[in-house]
């Protein structure tokens, strides 16, 4: 019975696995290895073939360092600026204080496609449609990371912090010299999650992005998956591009990840 | 709880003003542009047309029963694979490895896999490809409308699995182990232990797993956009995919709007049913 339940789950992970594998071997073949009727799964070797195909046609590095570094901005400015919220919310009481919390909360249960219109007029309006700042600061407020960290804050002990104004720090040193080190951790890990969230935008920047300077990975992935252009081979490069250095983090901060609870007996 | 005049609004108004900027604005400017239409010749209230667009387009309708069948699609394939994983996860060693593989999928862009089972699955690529090579025959997977609906759920599936299975697995964890023992001694089979005890303890998980799921099925656009294009016969067009192809194909942008606030009302009328406490959170995509 053990035996059939270790089977079970070992082809449910190989399923899961299966696309990685399936990505990893299409990136070092030819470009029509995927519509092949004799497919062999076996690790090619037109891996640098593909890269130079991705190089002639697209400016790869500054997608590359655009990818990254839109990515790494935003993750910062936003885990700051949410915290700040999330402290300002979970440790004052102020006038208000509610109805932002129920709008917030709303916000969360609104589709993106809602305000799809709304978005792409605003951002016209603002003068940032096209350009790299309109892939940064509109995703900068994250309402999902703001409810973890609005949860995280409840971390910081009340008493910690009474006993700093006791002791006559002021209010800001006390968040910085009390409040961000009790949660240094899950500051880190919501950094993660919106490095990951920012990573894979794909639908605004997709509508807003023309110029090919200002590509980033998933528009890349994109524009080579086009069905007028099958070029199986660098396609997976390009999703390989995108996957390998999240899936790193992800193992980095799966500790954080996952919280299985202790079993009740 | 401390007060203080000034130092929680510093605190706020980065987030304030982006929060007004970009999470405000646009659903202000979604309903100036589907209730009124200004050019040169002055200001027309065109709400009432594009509702009677809205009430005689087959095609909105067929994308809201769309979405409906591929939401119940993915419940009943969803349910059933997390009730047998969390269960053969509770007594296995490497519970925490296994639960790292199903949720890996879900930190890789929906765009991503979208496209990678767009290759996995079409009728000239990789699976049919393996199978012509093993017994000679070619499924037709996202061909016909019944069959692309399927595949739909099951893509966005393999990229949620692991977060809900291990936010049902954790609220299993939770039921005292003594109740099993005691359903088991007393001969209740396992199929019993899982309909009249575990399903009954975890509801309100289940709750909100099914309201996470609608959420997500309702806001599902880069998927059909990638993996099936709408489909065969434009039977995986979702609404809010829908509101992409009006807005961004047809440029059809005051219609557009009006169905992103047909969007924004059921958003609302979830909210104001599940009355949300803290679920939410873990989510990455």
């Amino acid at each position: 019975m053990k035996l059939i339940k270790k089977l079970t789950l070992l082809f449910l992970t190989i399923i899961m696995l299966f696309p990685f594998v399936f990505v990893v071997i299409g990136s070092t073949q030819d470009a029509g290895w995927a519509f092949r009727t004799n497919i062999d799964f076996k690790l090619g070797s037109n891996f640098l073939e593909n890269y130079n195909y991705i190089k002639n046609h697209f400016y790869i590095d500054s997608i590359l360092i655009n990818s990254l570094y839109i990515a790494i901005i935003t993750a910062c400015f936003s885990v700051i600026i949410v915290f700040l919220a999330a402290y300002a919310f979970n440790k004052y009481k102020f006038k208000f204080r509610n109805i932002f919390l129920v709008v917030f909360m709303t916000s969360v249960f609104i589709p993106q496609a809602g305000l799809l219109v709304g978005q792409l007029k605003t951002m016209v309006f603002l003068g940032v449609y096209g350009t790299i700042v309109g892939l940064i600061v509109p995703f900068i407020v994250n309402i999902r990371v703001y409810i973890y960290l609005f949860q995280v804050c409840n971390y910081i002990p009340n008493d910690l912090i009474e006993s700093g104004r006791i002791d006559g720090a002021s209010e800001f040193k006390i968040m910085l010299l009390i409040g961000i080190p009790c949660i240094i951790d899950k500051l880190l890990f919501s950094f993660f999650i919106l490095f990951v969230g920012s990573w894979n935008n794909f639908l605004i920047p997709m509508i807003m992005v023309t110029k090919g300077r200002n590509y980033t990975i998933p528009i890349l992935i994109s524009s080579l998956s086009d069905p007028l252009s099958y070029n199986t081979g660098s396609t997976f490069l390009a999703l390989l591009l995108s996957i390998v250095p999240i899936t790193i983090i992800f193992f980095l901060f799966s500790n954080k990840v996952f919280n299985i609870n202790k079993r009740i007996v | 709880m401390h007060k203080n005049k000034v130092f929680p609004y510093l605190l706020l108004l980065p987030f304030l003003v982006l929060f007004g900027l970009f999470k405000t604005l646009p659903i202000i400017y979604t309903f100036i542009e589907s209730v009124v239409n200004i050019d040169d010749n002055g200001i027309f209230l065109v709400l009432f047309k594009n509702i009677d667009i809205m009430i005689n387009d087959n095609l909105f309708w067929k994308s809201l029963t769309n979405t409906l069948i591929i939401f119940l699609i993915y419940i009943v394939i969803k349910f059933f694979l997390i009730f047998i994983v969390s269960n053969l996860l509770e007594d296995i060693k490497h519970n925490k490895l296994y639960l790292l593989i199903l949720y890996l999928p879900n930190i890789i862009g929906l765009f991503a896999y979208a496209i990678i089972f767009r290759y996995i699955f079409t009728y000239h690529g990789v699976l049919n490809n393996v199978f012509d090579s093993l017994f000679g025959l070619r499924i037709d997977w996202l061909g016909n409308s019944w069959n692309s609906r399927v595949m739909l759920s099951i893509a966005t599936l393999w990229g949620s699995l692991g977060f809900y299975t291990l936010l049902y697995f954790n609220s299993l964890r939770n039921i005292p182990k003594t109740y099993f023992e005691v359903f088991s001694i007393n001969g209740g089979n396992s199929f019993q232990k899982l309909v009249f005890l575990q399903i009954p303890l975890t509801i309100p998980v289940i709750k909100t797993i099914i309201f996470m799921s609608l959420i997500e099925i309702i806001a599902l656009i880069e998927i059909p956009m990638n993996l099936t294009m709408g489909g065969p016969n434009r039977s995986t067009i979702t609404i809010s995919y829908y509101v992409y192809i009006q807005a961004i194909e047809y440029a059809n942008f005051s219609y557009a709007a009006t169905l992103g606030l047909m969007i924004m009302l059921f958003g609302f009328l979830i909210f104001y049913i599940k009355k949300p406490k803290g679920e939410f959170l873990y989510e990455i995509n």
